[in-house]
């Protein structure tokens, strides 16, 4: 008897009763919204309602859940009808025919109250509802002109809402019915639920530009069936048929309608099945996405936002051609960013996601996102298809966030591989020997770690993806964060960093001051191993922000002249072209001749450009379509920053400062005779390369050190001790993959590991690996002939006395070496080969580049021993230069040439 | 004997409600064609150094080449959602997930199987400016 009291109490009443409650409650708080809505600018007036009526607000929140009520109330009702089959109850035919159009409205007045919202999603709804009613051959276009009209605006729309839509609804209700005549407490109790549901719980809105464009809930089946079928014809088709069973139900018998419903049921459960698949599941652009994970990139659905009615807010000003943020209502004013980012058209939620519907502090910064550059963010904000998706698709396989060759190389010469060519990936990295030391001294410089504080990125503070670069802070930025800080702050005068595609140097060098060290060398800076406290002439001297010191050698020609890191490389070869590259050098297309070539320049038409992106940042500098550029020889992309102007001068511009460089042709000098046809051009034109004698790695269980790529502190550490550095010109060698050029090299990985020191390893390693050296110490004059025929430490001997002496007439080359022989390869410690002796695999941390062999040797010593008599600038050693060959068979009687053993 | 009449009361009702139903239809039809033609009719103006590749304006987007322009409709053609701009050479929908080549409207993925419609755009000397009408070239564009 209990029992029974407690299921009456539960069950209130019957569905179809607690509908119409539903009905009757939707419609009034319709009449009431009616107050503050305009269809012409309907997102407008619902986010101001949104933000400074929390009446109106209650009372659209009413509105859509009565409506969500009464729709699957209805549902149920119908259901229960069904599994009583008491359908055929229904007193004659016209009635249930009025009752299967009922159903029809029920689901037009729901697709119009989503389409009314006027957010990206119902306006998308609008449009497909429009398209698939245009569809219905003859009346098509009258179907479509009578239920959504203009796509302008949503006159039609709202007018058969609330006029049309709903007068038909009460009249087939109260057919149906006969009477409205509701119980007093099934009215008290839905009134109730509705008003406590519409207190606490934000009707569904989205944004009006927004990415995720999915249909109301009972509408993803639909849009899913869209996806699978180019002919949305058929979709109206299966729809109209189920309606049409409905039509035709009470015609038939017992067992025809029991199998018509049964079809219904199984219909309707895998709909719903779809449904939620959809919701769960699909995501920008409709692809499957994790949605237990990231995939819900949209706003979210339903949001708990409690609402005071007593709140008075008084209406804030939004500029007519603002974004409609509620953030902009206390941020409107901020600085600093550029047009690109300016929170006047591109808002606040774009980047830092939040609420962009509350004007409340506390609710607009929930789920924010602090740094938007962060990887982990990256596809809610800058990759979005609305902003940079492309970069966002083709960063990810760039060398600053892969590390691959670094990884490899490392893992390499720990033994874990075999090959120089492995393609890895940073976020990859484990725990073995080789990842370890990754993680102690390496990982750090990766563009996915994530930055999880405000602020400007500090020197060791590398990683923040998009940010790492483009976040941009001056003194009125840093004086705004500081006041932020200290709690000081004041609403006007608030200035952002810019975000900007004007990367300064410096953003550059907290990563590329390691290892080749380029972005030291290309302002002329070279790492000694001297400590802060040993520093005493400031003039020559400086201390890095993490206390490293270096010293001044000179400067990149390029850098002299004012040119940034960015001058030169562009896009593509800083975020990468997509392709998942293995070794830095093979993602870097631009090269000297592109813009010093020998004869003709290689140019483009800007009209002509093979890249849309190209174009596209063609057409945002405006720049004119027949202007012509320098296209890379290598890769063929385009140099936006030049110009080839009609005499085929080639001309630079500076991207941060606009300066214009005239750029010179190759010296005739570079290109005379065939003796240095197979010169790259750095081989004579790096000044210098930072260069070290070796060093010794380790693994500390005791000492403490730190995970880079996690931040984490770590107990044990790799640590290097490393021997002494010098800046000197680069060693030269041969380069196989690049058809046999002779190129310039640096001390890659001459380096001892104690892998016993690390659990579970066993053996001492030595590796003697030279690097392809990519100095950026450019000098406009190259090096003398006997900086290398006549330099050991060129020819990779180390350095030493390398000397020509003759008695009679034999020649003989004798080198000294500088530094001991290693105890492990019996080389000198610096070198790359032996004096006058073949080298042993492996060479480099490159297949294919290698120092020279003994023939190679021989024909470099030999220019050497001419160079002991005859000046380099001489008659003898010019014609030599054009045809050796010539110049020595010509060669005077006094000559001695060197002896061979 | 009954009064012979022209109509019976119920004929007249019927015809009465044939009239109206047929004077209800008609309206209807030519308002939704005066609609229709107000919409092809309208003329957008831009000015003549339009950006090269792709430029959103909303219905439509304009695609420069050198010194021609094309227009097209930004209606996808699967189930008429907006296209949105995806910055390079392809056009996605959201809502279903089709792509469309920029450069010729042609579809690269379903579920859309036709171009996007190509529209009127022309260069009107006069003003120096592109003109573009809304009205489709369905049947040049194919």
């Amino acid at each position: 008897m209990r029992l029974r009291k407690l299921r009456n109490f539960v069950q209130l009443d019957t569905a179809g009763w607690i509908a119409v409650a539903s009905l009757v409650l939707c419609g009034l708080s319709g009449a009431l919204l009616a107050i503050p809505f305009d269809f012409s600018r309907a997102f407008q007036s619902i986010f101001k309602l949104m933000l400074f009526n929390p009446v109106g607000s209650f009372v659209r929140n009413f509105h859509y859940w009565s409506s969500q009520l009464f729709f699957l109330f209805a549902i149920l009702h119908i259901c229960d009808h069904f599994s009583k089959s008491t359908e055929s109850n229904i007193r004659n035919y016209r009635t249930w025919l009025i009752l299967c159009l009922a159903v029809l409205c029920l689901g037009y007045e729901m697709l119009s109250g989503f389409i009314l919202k006027g957010d990206a999603a119902g306006l998308q709804a609008a449009r497909i509802l429009s398209s698939m009613l245009e569809s219905v051959p003859v009346i098509g276009k009258m179907l479509r002109s009578a239920l959504t009209g203009s796509e302008d605006h949503s006159q039609v729309v709202y007018v058969q809402h609330i006029a049309t839509g709903m007068i038909f609804l009460v009249i087939a209700v109260y057919e149906h019915v006969k009477a409205i005549r509701l119980r007093t407490r099934t009215f008290v109790a839905v009134f109730a639920g509705l008003f406590l549901i519409s207190l606490i719980f934000r009707a569904p809105m989205g944004l009006s530009d927004g990415n995720e464009l999915k249909g109301p809930w009972f509408f993803l089946g639909i849009q899913e069936m869209l996806h699978w079928t180019s002919y949305p014809l058929l979709v109206m088709l299966i729809f109209l048929l189920f309606f049409l069973l409905l039509i035709i139900l009470p015609r038939f018998g017992k067992k025809g309608r029991s199998r018509i419903k049964w079809t219904f049921l199984w219909g309707g459960l895998l709909y719903l099945f779809m449904s939620l698949l959809v919701f769960l599941f699909r995501g920008e652009n409709w692809e499957w996405q994790n949605g237990l994970g990231n995939g819900l990139s949209g706003y979210p659905s339903v949001v708990f936002d409690p609402i005071n009615l007593f709140d008075r807010k008084l209406p804030v000003s939004i500029p007519e051609n603002a974004k409609t943020e509620g953030c902009l209502v206390c941020h409107g004013e901020m600085k600093g960013l550029s047009d690109s980012h300016n929170p006047a058209s591109t808002g606040c939620y774009t980047c830092h996601l939040g609420d962009p519907f509350s004007s409340d502090k506390q609710t607009a910064h929930r789920h924010m996102i602090l740094v938007p550059g962060n990887f982990s963010n990256v596809r809610q904000t800058c990759g979005t298809q609305n902003c940079h998706s492309e970069i966002a698709d083709r960063i990810m396989n760039s060398q600053m966030t892969t590390l691959s060759g670094i990884v490899g190389i490392d893992r390499f010469v720990f033994g874990e591989t075999t090959s120089l060519n492995d393609t890895c990936r940073a976020v990859n990295i484990g725990h073995s020997a080789a990842d370890s030391h990754l993680r102690n001294l390496c990982a750090g410089c990766h563009l996915g770690n994530e930055k999880i504080s405000t602020g400007q990125a500090q020197w060791l503070e590398r990683g923040g993806g998009c940010n790492a670069c483009h976040l941009l802070y001056n003194g009125n930025a840093l004086a705004t964060l500081n006041r932020i800080r200290s709690k000081t702050m004041e609403q006007a005068g608030e200035t952002h960093p810019a975000i900007d595609i004007g990367v300064t140097n410096d953003k550059c060098k907290s990563c590329h001051s390691r290892s080749g060290r380029i972005s030291l060398g290309y302002e002329g800076w070279n790492e000694t191993s001297l400590m802060q406290g040993q520093v005493t002439d400031t003039t020559k001297f400086k201390i890095l922000p993490d206390d490293r010191v270096v010293e001044f050698i000179g400067a990149d020609i390029h850098h002299q002249k004012g040119m940034a890191c960015i001058d030169c490389h562009g896009s593509y070869e800083v975020m990468g072209d997509g392709k998942h590259h293995i070794h830095q050098e093979d993602a870097v297309g631009v090269q000297c001749i592109d813009c010093h070539p020998s004869g003709e320049p290689k140019s483009i038409a800007i009209r002509n450009l093979p890249d849309r992106e190209s174009l596209m940042i063609a057409g945002l500098r405006r720049i004119n379509p027949e202007n012509k550029v320098i296209l890379t020889a290598n890769g063929g992309r385009p140099l936006l920053n030049t110009i080839v102007d009609s005499l085929n001068r080639i001309f630079l511009m500076d991207k941060l400062t606009g300066k214009l460089h005239e750029s010179k042709r190759m010296s005739p000098v570079c290109s005379r005779g065939k003796g240095h046809s197979r010169l790259a051009c750095e081989t004579c034109h790096s000044a210098w390369v930072p260069q070290c004698i070796g060093c010794h790695n380790s693994y500390e269980k005791n000492s403490p050190g730190t995970d880079m790529l996690t931040g984490k502190p770590t107990k044990g550490s790799w640590v290097e001790y490393a021997g002494k550095s010098f800046a000197e010109p680069p060693v030269i060698g041969i380069s196989e993959n690049a058809g046999g050029k002779v190129v310039t090299a640096m001390p890659g990985m001459i380096l001892s590991i104690d892998r016993e020191s690390f659990e579970k390893c066993q053996g001492k390693r030595f590796y003697r690996l030279y690097a392809p050296a990519s100095g950026h110490t450019t000098q406009r004059v190259g090096r003398s002939c006997k900086s290398c025929h006549n330099n050991p430490l060129a020819i990779g001997y180390g350095r030493g006395e390398l000397k020509y002496e003759s008695s009679g007439t034999t020649g003989t080359w004798t080198f000294l070496p500088r530094f001991r022989l290693n105890e492990i390869d019996q080389l000198p410690e610096d070198a790359w080969t032996g004096f006058l002796k073949e080298a042993k695999a492996p060479y480099a941390t490159r297949d294919g580049l290698r120092p020279f062999n003994v023939k190679e040797q021989a024909k470099i010593l030999l220019v050497g021993s001419c160079l002991t008599c005859h000046d380099e600038k001489s008659k003898v050693m010019v014609g030599a230069l054009g045809d050796f060959e010539q110049t020595m068979a010509k060669r005077n009687k006094k000559c001695v040439l060197p002896t061979w053993r | 004997m009954d009064k012979q009449t022209l109509l019976s009361r119920d004929s007249f009702l019927k015809l009465v409600t044939g009239l109206g139903t047929g004077l209800f239809l008609w309206a209807w039809y030519r308002l939704a064609e005066s609609q229709e033609l107000q919409q092809s009719q309208l003329e957008f103006r831009h000015s003549g150094d339009i950006p090269l590749g792709v430029s959103h304006f909303g219905k439509y987007y304009l695609y420069r080449t050198g010194e021609t322009v094309l227009a097209y409709s930004t209606t996808c053609t699967h189930a008429g959602c907006r296209i949105g701009k995806a910055g390079n050479e392809i056009l996605r929908c959201g809502c279903h997930g089709s792509r469309f080549d920029a450069a010729t409207g042609k579809p690269l993925q379903g579920p859309a199987i036709y171009a996007l419609h190509r529209l009127d755009c022309r260069f009107d000397q006069g003003s120096s400016q592109w003109v573009v009408k809304l009205q489709a070239l369905k049947d040049k564009n194919g």
